[in-house]
């Protein structure tokens, strides 16, 4: 009786904040074990082994109210889009709505119209400010185009806005071009999510040619500490494979010859590119599927030496007679 | 007994018919036709970009030029980037569009007149169109009842829908007036009744109301859009050529009591020659402005705004202006003969008056708005690559997202352009024959609102077209039809100038003094 409810409540979660792992994943802090499930009748948190509530009287986050279809939910919603950072700001400016009508679904007169109209056209101008948030802009547009026509999907875009603005606000950008940076930052953010894109890819798409691409791309990962792993050639075999046309048996082979031969250490210091492309020639081989170097080279954007040199290295330490 | 057809061969009948004919089959032809010539029509209309690089001293002027288009089938592409074909099914479990990549060839032009060199010339994809299940383009066109079982689709289904982001969208067929005819009918104005003869002129998506009425001083006058309230018939038929008194009457009609108020008319002419006709219509458009810039404003509102539909592909700009006038006289021509009561008003439900906007059309609309979108994006990158001294090429300007998105969010909502809601709606799915109802559903524009008696009307040119019984209670009964069952939907010419020429081999006679085509003289 000495504490209330609310204080022993507030004791013990900052008890479980100090058991927290950094990304959230926790653990029941009788019996260890990760097991937990949330309750959303009662709002508790519970632990599935030994059955200890290890959160209770979670506050619901969702609405008031309930919807049956989509046009009712419509309606009832109060909230508008997420916040993204693929737009300079942040999608947290509004515009004004492009139906010419009032409040009471009426439609306006002509001058009131035009009045809109001249409105809607400063709204628009007033959303960017100095210099920084120009260049901002002009960034983020060049990531989103770069990224459609690679057609990466939206959480790159995510990623590689949010590179590009530390890399802003850390000022790198000075003495480089923004275009550089802005793709230095999607080739960055592809790695990151596990969907690289090689440097050629990247600077098909790219106004920037690829030695400058790799050049800013290292200045911004090292100042920024960006912790990228080394490419895994497996990531580029269904890009490639499909191109080629080749089967999901060819996929499966070459995904199984750059394990093998990665296990022996034949990667370390070779493009991935070219690796994966050696490994999905050797499979087309072996599965009957044959696709001639020239063509795999060309899908690639390799040479052809690299392949057979590539080639020849992992028959070898796979055993296969060549 | 059975007087006419025995029941049984009526049956028989009407079976071999459904077993060639589909079900949605008007959805199928407008769109298919949208995909083979639509999209390239409004590509050709639109044919360059230009840009305002070349106005500043220095610079060449650059431009782009867009050639051919085509649109494959529908695929997917996936994170890790591969690309895969694209099945119905696929895109409704995952919630995906079943849409196809667009690809157009565009090459940029640097250089004046005379003295061009294309910089750079590849056919690009320009962005994803949604398919219609079922049509040319989809990936189960052709497939036997067990291949669509494999597939995962239903054989029984009768398509003709899109699928948007994972639900089945159809587009609603919406009837409307028939453009480019002339309607005439009784209306009122301060209460007294007047005559009006109405067309709906439209060309290339832009649809223009054109009136012609006659006041109760028995005076004309014309009303059309950018011009507000209405000028003087004969000032407008002055201004576009038809300047001597005998031409005009001569050109409205030989009838004497109409030839009798054409001279009222005259009468009060205040206009004599061409020249005073345009300054006049300069100083009603441009009120206040200096007198070059009124000559212009009057000639460019004549010839953008003033029945549109007349600027044909065939015919010279000189004569289209004498085109219009004729045009014109023809429509006082229907308010006379209305007002002698020698023609009746003409009625707005006949089904000859009216004209249907299926998938194809609707899809065209939106195609050509898409396309002037990605057209003003293309001119800002270009711009802007030029500002920095960038490298001009096809592939790093053309941003294929914004034609996608321009394409995928009207169906998606059904809010389409020109404003209206409600076009794209989710395919009712309660059981079959609710789909086979849905897809073959009419909707009119008009309000749900008001009483609109005559429109909710069954009329008598229904027959045989539209379903009498099948209409829904309630606020939209008589305006939501539905096809009946063997109704068959025409298709509008592809070629006017080559329907022209047809007509005029049969013996048709053109207006005297309008060669719209080279005229061959009958046969018989």
């Amino acid at each position: 009786m000495t504490r209330s409810t609310r204080q022993r409540e507030r004791l013990r979660e900052t008890d479980e904040v100090e058991t927290e792992d950094q990304e959230g994943v926790r653990a029941c802090p009788e019996c260890e074990s990760d097991n937990l499930v949330k309750d959303s009748d009662r709002g508790e948190l519970i632990c599935e082994d030994c059955g200890l509530v290890v959160e209770e009287e979670k506050i619901d986050p969702g609405p008031e109210w309930r919807a049956f279809n989509h046009q009712e939910r419509q309606e009832k919603s109060r909230v508008g889009a997420p916040t993204t950072q693929t737009m300079h700001d942040k999608g947290l400016t509004t515009t004004i709505d492009w139906k010419d009508k009032d409040a009471y679904g009426r439609s306006i007169s002509s001058k009131k119209r035009s009045q809109m109209h001249r409105l809607r056209k400063w709204q628009e101008r007033i959303r960017t400010k100095d210099a920084g948030e120009r260049n901002l802009q002009f960034a983020l547009s060049e990531i989103d185009r770069m990224a459609s026509a690679l057609g990466v999907p939206r959480s790159v875009r995510e990623v590689a806005s949010v590179i590009y603005r530390r890399a802003l606000k850390e000022d790198l950008i000075r003495g480089r071009s923004i275009e550089g940076v802005a793709t230095s930052a999607l080739y960055a953010a592809c790695r990151k999510e596990g969907i690289p894109r090689s440097l050629e890819e990247i600077s098909e798409v790219s106004r920037v040619e690829r030695k400058e691409i790799g050049r800013t791309y290292r200045y911004i990962s090292q100042e920024l500490s960006l912790e990228m792993k080394p490419v895994d050639p497996k990531k580029y075999v269904p890009r490639f494979c499909s191109e080629l046309e080749l089967s999901e048996e060819v996929q499966t082979k070459a995904n199984e010859i750059i394990e093998k031969t990665a296990e022996k250490g034949l990667l370390s210091g070779k493009s991935p590119t070219g690796y994966a492309a050696a490994a999905i020639y050797a499979a087309s081989l072996l599965c009957n599927e044959k696709k001639t170097q020239r063509e795999v080279a060309d899908v690639a954007q390799v040479t052809e030496v690299t392949i057979r040199n590539r080639y020849q290295e992992q028959i070898e330490a796979m055993g296969i007679h060549g | 007994m059975d007087t006419a057809l025995d029941r049984t061969i009526r049956r028989d009948i009407s079976r071999e018919y459904f077993s060639r004919e589909r079900l949605a089959e008007h959805h199928y032809r407008s769109f298919n036709a949208f995909l083979t010539r639509g999209m390239q029509e409004v590509v050709d209309e639109k044919a360059t970009i230009d840009t305002d690089i070349g106005d500043k001293e220095g610079e060449e002027p650059v431009h782009v030029e867009l050639g051919d288009v085509r649109v494959v089938t529908p695929r997917v592409r996936e994170a890790d980037g591969s690309e895969e074909l694209l099945y119905p099914q696929e895109a409704r479990l995952r919630n995906i569009t079943y849409s196809a990549p667009v690809f157009m060839e565009m090459s940029i032009v640097k250089g004046e007149e005379g003295d061009q060199r294309v910089v750079d010339s590849t056919e690009t994809k320009i962005g994803r169109m949604p398919i219609m299940v079922g049509s040319e383009k989809c990936n189960i066109a052709g497939f036997t009842d067990q291949e669509l079982i494999d597939i995962g689709e239903d054989p029984a289904d009768p398509g003709g829908y899109f699928i948007v982001n994972g639900s089945e969208r159809v587009l609603m067929t919406s009837e409307d007036l028939a453009p480019n005819k002339i309607l005439a009918e009784y209306d009122t104005k301060y209460g007294d009744e007047i005559q009006v003869a109405k067309t709906f002129s439209q060309r290339r998506g832009y649809r223009a109301l054109v009136l012609c009425e006659r006041t109760r001083n028995g005076l004309l006058e014309v009303s059309f859009p950018s011009v507000s309230g209405s000028i003087n018939f004969v000032t407008l038929v002055r201004a576009l050529g038809l300047e001597s008194d005998e031409e005009i009457v001569h050109k409205v009609s030989n009838d004497p009591e109409v030839v009798k108020y054409m001279l009222e008319n005259l009468e009060e002419a205040e206009v004599q020659t061409e020249e005073e006709a345009i300054e006049a219509l300069g100083k009603r458009v441009a009120s206040g402005q200096g007198k070059n810039y009124q000559l212009k404003r009057a000639n460019y509102v004549i010839d953008r705004y003033l029945l549109p539909h007349l600027h044909e592909d065939g015919v010279e700009e000189e004569d289209v202006r004498i085109n219009k006038a004729h045009y014109l006289c023809r429509m006082a021509e229907a308010c006379f003969e209305l007002a002698l009561q020698r023609r009746e008003a003409d009625d707005k439900d006949h089904y000859a008056n009216k004209r249907l906007k299926v998938s194809g059309d609707l899809m065209k609309d939106l195609f050509r708005t898409a396309l002037n979108k990605l057209a003003r994006d293309v001119k800002y990158q270009l711009e802007r690559a030029n500002m920095r001294n960038r490298n001009l090429s096809v592939s790093t300007v053309v941003r294929s997202d914004v034609l996608t998105e321009r394409l995928e969010h009207p169906i998606a909502t059904g809010n389409w352009v020109g404003g209206r809601s409600g076009v794209s709606q989710l395919v009712d799915r309660t059981d079959f024959m609710g789909v086979l109802s849905h897809l073959r559903r009419l909707r009119s524009p008009l309000s749900r609102s008001q009483p609109h008696f005559e429109a909710r009307d069954l009329h008598a040119t229904q027959w045989g077209r539209i379903c009498p019984s099948e209409t829904p209670e309630g606020p939209n009964c008589g305006l939501v039809k539905n096809f009946a069952q063997a109704m068959e939907l025409s298709q509008n010419v592809e070629d006017e100038q080559e329907l022209k020429r047809e007509l005029a081999s049969m013996g048709v006679q053109g207006i005297p003094g309008l060669e719209g085509t080279t005229r061959t003289p009958a046969d018989d």
